[in-house]
This record gives C-alpha cells, sequence and structure tokens, in this order.
C-alpha cells in the first residue's frame, strides 16, 4: 500500500513537472560535469586532475558515472532512476522502523507516507542532488544498528555510515545517534566506530595528499555564498536565521500555506507526536528524529543554511511531517477514546483524518511538481543555453563564470570557476572583491554573471556587484550576449527550490590599461 | 494544574500578538553598513515610525541637537533630512531621486523591513558613488522586496510559540483525560500509547 502512495506521489511529481527533462538546480549539473571527468579522467573533480575541487558528493558522483560509463541514458533521466529507486526504498525503510517500534500497520502506513509523500521529500528524487542518498544510507543504517545483535549488523550499520560520509561528510554524527539511541556490545560499538574513521581517515587523507587540504574545496565557497548576506552576524543569530527559514518553508512548502497560525499548530502537534514517541519508547523513530535534529544542527555550526530547496537537511520535512502526522493521530485517538466511538466509527474518523491529510499532500505534490517544470525551464533556458552558445566563441577564447553547473556541462571548453568551488583559495578573493585581478591572471576573455532583473540595483542575484566586477576601474564590461526568464515563472521556480539568478549575460572583458590580446 | 498551563498559554499568547515590521537584525545590519558611512565624516540614522511619519521627521527638523542626516520611513511615506551643514542629499530633488530609486520600491511593497535595510545600502552607495566611500570590497547583497515577509511564521515566532504551547498541552490534557476514562471505565484503551499500538 505504502509502495503504491509513494509511486503515486513520484509519479504525480513527474507528472505535472513534465518527466525529468532536465535538472532544476545548476548544482545538479555540477554533479553530472564531475561524474564525465570521473568517467573520463578517473580524476574526482570538476576539471582534469584538480582532484576534489568541485566535488561535494563522491558516491555520488561515482553512482553518475556509472551511467557515463555503461548506460549513456540522458543525465536527468538517469538521475531520477536512482534517486525514484532510493527514495522508494527509503519510504518501505521508515515503514519498517515504525513497525518494529510497535507501531500498528495503518499508522505506520500515515506516519511513513507523511514521511515520504510530503511534496518537498519527493521533490528531492527529481532534483538530481544527493539529498535522496542521504535520507536512503541514514534509514539503513538506523535499520541495521536496530537489527539483531550481530557483528554483521554492526559492521552493516558502519559501512553505511561509511557510504553516508562520502555522500555527504558532515554526516557522521550519526554514529553518535546511534550510539545513543541503542546499546550495544563493545564489540559492536567498536566495529561502527572502525568503519566510520576508516571512512574518515581515507576522505580527509585522500583529500591532503592530492589538494593539501582536509576537506573539500566546496565548503569554503558555498559558505561564501550563502552567509553573504549575514554580514557580521554571531553565530547564534544565523542558528535562529536557520531556524526561522525552516519554519517558513515548512509552513508554505510542506503545509501548504505560510499562514503562521496554522504552523504554529501544526508545530504544538509535531511536538505532542515527539512526546507521544518518547512516551511509547519508540527508539527507532526516535533515533530517526534525532538524527535529522543532529544534521540540522550540524550545519547551524558549519553552514548556517538550508540550501536550495532545503536539499541539505533533507530529514528535516519529511520528520515534521511525521510528527505532525503522529501528533495528530494520537489527539485523534484520544479524543475517541473519550468520545467511545465504536469499531465503525473509529474506521470512518481515521479515514476521514486520512483523508483531511491527503488533501494538503496533493496539493503539494502538485505544487512541486510545478515548482520543479518552471526551475527546470529556467536553467535550460539560461545555464545550460548559455554553455551551448558558448560554442559559437573562438575555440581560444577563455570564459569564467559564477554558475559552472549547466555552463561547464555544455561549453566544451575549460570554465573557470567564479564561486570558489574549485579552488578554495579564491574565497578570500571573493571576500576581497579583487576578482578582476583574479580574471586577469587567468587571461579571461569572457566572464558570465547572473544578475537580477535591474543591472544596476544590488541584490542577491546580482553577481556582477557581488564579484565586484561592476564600477570596478580595472575592467570594462562589454555586454555580448544574455538569456533570461521571465519573472513571473521565474519568481515561482525560485521561491521554492532557490535554484539561480534570474538572468545570465555574457561579457567581453577589457583592459582598459592593456592592449587585448 | 493544566488549566494554569492553558490560562498561562492563553496569556501569553494574548499579550504577545505584536508582528515584528523591523527584524532586530535588520537594524544591526543596517547600523553596521551607516557606521562606515559615520567614519566617513557622513554620519546618518534611520527612523522607523509607522504612525506618523511627518510628525516624527518634523519634531526631528526642528531638533536644535541634530548632527547627523535622518531617513525617516513610515508605512507609506520616506523623509529624507539631510544633515544640518552638510551638501549631500541637500538639494529636494536630489533627496526625492534618493527615495525613489532606494526606499520606495519597498515601502511600496510594505516590505518595511527591506525598506530599513536599503535604505542603510542606498546612502552608503550614494557616498561611494561620490568618490566618499571606497567601492570595495563589495556590500553584501539585499533581498527583494517582499510585501508579505511580516506574515510568515518566522516574523510571528513570539505569539506563534505560545501557540504551539497551548495546542500541546490540550493535546497532553486530552491524553490525560482519556487515560483516566480508560482507567475508571475498567475498560482497555483500543489504541494505547504503550510500547506496542499492534
Amino acid at each position: 500500500m505504502l509502495l503504491l502512495l509513494q509511486l503515486l506521489a513520484f509519479w504525480m511529481v513527474g507528472r505535472v513537472a513534465g518527466w525529468p527533462r532536465g535538472f532544476p538546480l545548476d548544482d545538479a549539473w555540477i554533479h553530472q560535469v564531475v561524474a564525465r571527468v570521473l568517467a573520463q579522467t578517473g580524476t574526482l573533480g570538476f576539471v582534469p586532475g584538480a582532484h576534489g575541487g568541485g566535488a561535494s558528493s563522491w558516491l555520488w558522483a561515482g553512482l553518475l558515472s556509472l551511467n557515463q560509463l555503461l548506460f549513456h541514458a540522458p543525465p536527468a533521466v538517469y538521475a531520477a532512476a536512482l534517486n525514484g529507486a532510493f527514495y522508494l526504498a527509503s519510504g518501505q525503510l521508515v515503514f519498517g522502523l515504525l513497525r518494529r517500534d510497535g507501531v500498528a500497520p495503518w499508522l505506520a502506513l500515515a506516519l511513513s507516507a507523511a514521511f515520504a509523500c510530503g511534496g518537498n521529500f519527493v521533490w528531492f528524487a527529481w532534483s538530481g542532488m544527493e539529498a535522496t542518498l542521504v535520507a536512503l544510507l541514514s534509514l539503513l543504517a538506523i535499520h541495521s544498528w536496530f537489527a539483531a545483535e550481530r557483528w554483521t549488523t554492526a559492521l552493516g550499520a558502519g559501512l553505511c555510515v561509511s557510504a553516508l560520509f562520502f555522500t555527504r561528510p558532515e554526516t557522521l554524527g550519526l554514529v553518535l545517534v546511534l550510539g545513543l539511541a541503542k546499546r550495544r556490545s563493545w564489540r559492536d560499538v567498536a566495529l561502527l566506530l572502525a568503519a566510520a574513521l576508516v571512512a574518515l581517515a581515507s576522505y580527509a587523507g585522500l583529500n591532503w595528499l592530492r589538494t593539501g587540504a582536509l576537506f573539500p574545496a566546496t565548503l569554503a565557497g558555498r559558505r561564501w555564498l550563502w552567509l553573504l548576506p549575514f554580514p557580521g552576524w554571531s553565530r547564534p543569530q544565523l542558528t535562529v536565521e536557520l531556524l526561522l527559514t525552516w519554519a517558513d518553508r515548512l509552513a508554505e512548502y510542506s503545509l501548504g500555506t505560510p499562514s503562521p497560525l496554522l504552523f504554529f499548530a501544526a508545530l504544538g502537534f509535531a511536538l505532542w507526536g515527539l512526546i507521544a514517541l518518547v512516551l511509547a519508547k519508540r527508539w527507532r523513530t526516535l533515533a530517526l528524529v534525532g538524527w535529522a535534529a543532529l544534521h540540522l544542527a550540524t550545519y547551524a555550526l558549519l553552514l548556517p543554511a538550508l540550501g536550495h530547496g532545503g536539499r541539505y537537511q533533507p530529514l528535516v520535512p519529511a520528520t515534521f511531517c511525521l510528527l505532525v502526522c503522529e501528533g495528530l493521530f494520537r489527539v485523534a485517538m484520544d479524543a475517541s477514546q473519550l468520545l467511545r466511538l465504536g469499531p465503525r466509527a473509529l474506521g470512518v474518523a481515521r479515514g476521514a483524518l486520512f483523508g483531511a491529510l491527503a488533501y494538503p499532500m496533493v496539493l503539494g505534490l502538485v505544487a512541486w511538481g510545478s515548482a520543479h517544470a518552471v526551475a527546470v525551464q529556467h536553467v535550460e533556458a539560461t545555464e545550460v543555453a548559455m554553455g551551448r552558445a558558448l560554442a559559437r566563441l573562438p575555440k581560444q577564447a577563455r570564459v569564467a563564470s559564477f554558475d559552472i553547473g549547466g555552463i561547464g556541462y555544455f561549453a566544451d571548453r575549460p570554465v573557470i570557476d567564479l564561486g570558489g568551488l574549485v579552488h578554495p583559495e579564491l574565497v578570500t578573493r571573493l571576500q576581497a572583491g579583487t576578482i578582476a585581478e583574479y580574471l586577469r591572471e587567468q587571461r579571461a576573455d569572457f566572464v558570465i554573471l547572473p544578475l537580477g532583473y535591474q543591472t544596476d540595483f544590488p541584490d542577491f542575484a546580482n553577481f556582477g556587484e557581488i564579484l565586484g566586477l561592476f564600477r570596478n576601474p580595472k575592467l570594462e564590461l562589454e555586454p555580448a550576449f544574455q538569456l533570461a526568464s521571465r519573472g513571473k515563472p521565474w519568481l515561482e521556480g525560485a521561491r521554492a527550490t532557490m535554484h539561480s539568478a534570474p538572468r545570465q549575460r555574457l561579457y567581453r572583458i577589457r583592459w582598459p590599461d592593456a592592449r587585448q590580446p | 494544574m493544566m488549566r494554569r498551563f492553558a490560562g498561562l498559554a492563553l496569556a501569553l499568547l494574548l499579550c504577545a500578538c505584536e508582528v515584528q515590521e523591523v527584524a532586530g537584525t535588520t537594524w544591526q545590519t543596517s547600523n553596521r553598513e551607516l557606521e562606515r558611512a559615520a567614519r566617513a565624516g557622513y554620519p546618518a540614522r534611520i527612523v522607523f515610525a509607522p504612525i506618523d511619519a511627518e510628525a516624527e521627521a518634523e519634531r526631528w527638523r526642528l531638533d536644535p541637537s541634530r548632527k547627523l542626516a535622518l531617513i525617516v520611513i513610515g508605512e507609506s511615506d520616506v523623509f529624507v533630512l539631510p544633515a544640518p551643514g552638510s551638501s549631500f542629499l541637500a538639494q529636494p530633488a536630489e533627496r526625492q531621486a534618493f527615495v525613489r530609486r532606494w526606499v520606495l520600491p519597498f515601502v511600496g511593497q510594505r516590505d518595511l523591513d527591506g525598506a530599513v535595510r536599503t535604505a542603510a545600502r542606498g546612502y552608503c552607495r550614494e557616498l561611494e558613488e561620490r568618490g566618499v566611500l571606497p567601492r570595495l570590497p563589495p556590500s553584501p547583497p539585499i533581498g527583494m522586496p517582499n510585501p508579505w515577509a511580516h506574515t510568515f511564521p518566522s516574523r510571528n515566532f513570539d505569539w506563534g510559540l505560545a501557540v504551539t504551547l497551548l495546542v500541546t498541552l490540550l493535546a497532553a490534557g486530552l491524553s490525560r483525560l482519556a487515560l483516566r476514562r480508560a482507567g475508571a471505565g475498567g475498560k482497555a484503551n483500543p489504541l494505547p500509547q504503550g510500547p506496542s499500538d499492534s
């Protein structure tokens, strides 16, 4: 039954989105470039020979590279197929956790459907990103750790944690959650820790050997980008901002309305759901909820941002929906107890509650499907089209760009990264506003800048301002070519997925004090 | 006990039903930005006066001790007072252009939080364009006008958390009553909250 509901939810988002025609995020194209470079050259990075640069998820890039090596399917179709399978498995694992926790089948079905069939969580599977894989591996690790106390299950949990670490390095905290959620023998704990430590050592060691840094360049670049609007904010302020942003997103994109009253009431039900889980000692489910919270806390420390469409913390919207559902059903069960409802009336009441919950979920799926459709359309019309258009430039022309995914994949030439994703040392230059000098060192002839609708307004999409390239006497930028999305569809996609700026403009660079090459 | 808690939560809810139109962090960011201008000899302050901006601006205009420029932001209008003796923004046309370019797009959409942020940016940006302030490093970007920002949960956390508490307490009270009823009737809870629901 759950599988059917999941298939229906996955189909619904895909149907509304018009099936996989592309990716809604430029970052998904970055993964594709890394996968292609890995398949063709053996380098796990954005640039052949530069290990680690631009590769935030090694396992995901590795899985995507299989397509380049073996199947040669359209990238979006392959990523959706892979993520679709992970998504279906994730829902089934949540159902399994709930059942093993002693939750009644009908309630386990409702709770796992709330977890897996929410629009945001389903969208992760269509996004082309590694978010669904993070959810799957987290659930597999919890399952294995709570399985029969044999060394094989401990090792299984350890391997899942290792794989999770290679999917996202910030996920090592799951070891702590597992250790606290269920006490196992020292041998099992040692196995779990050993697997995690081997993963950590090999990851950091490989990074150190190839790049001289323990962690990937992408973190520094993304930290700069996401924290840009919050200059001088303290850590607690950034944490509060992260939580407040999640509150707005959960209201609008999980509950289907930004209404504070509804959100805070739902938060009350979620809190009661959590208390009910604690009182009933549902340790597996609590481990999942605890892991979602710790993962969020890790981000509060490392990178206080929720990422495009909430993709950095993919378990947050799913566990929130599960907890709200748990709280609501608990209240309904208590009310039915007080009203002394007979079995038939109880069945009708349950069905009515199912229906009442299904309605906003279907609306959410449709909303995410349409947001996905316009986001894909936007990325195709701007970044991807710009990448294709670069073929018209002379072969020897050197091009730099802030967005490097769609442009890098289709440009058929090396693209110089201006986002600090490939070369971490660029971040200090981004902060100092000395990108003009960097462009000169790189002998760039053209630069592609993401822009908002007003070129002279310093908004969050105006990368000419953000990079310090506009109004800069050190270089002259001559507009050459521009691609843009229309305002309304762009805004619809951007609000849900936070994809990218509405315009990409190609500028020819002229150096005022030098003769052009 | 439960009633007392519920009463407390309700009191909190009723007392704290005030929408925060300009966030504390917005003031922090804006004041920090204006410090740049002050260091260059162009001090300014942004005053938020949603009730009667014109009267507030007039009060400041008549204040003989005022030494800084003022940008008074109301719910639907903006007033700019140049610093006494300063030539910056001294001309009415200059002030009008400033307001039209930077603040009105936000005030026009009722995004007063954005208006405060953009007023600070605009003030510094105009000084940059006159060569008074350095252009680098680049300033952080500012958000687009969002007329609905104050209606979202993030701006209503004060009273919203009281709602959350109230719902949780009501749910807890209901659960307690259901348990008591089940105990009194000697009838087993058909859907108990023990280790197993199955």
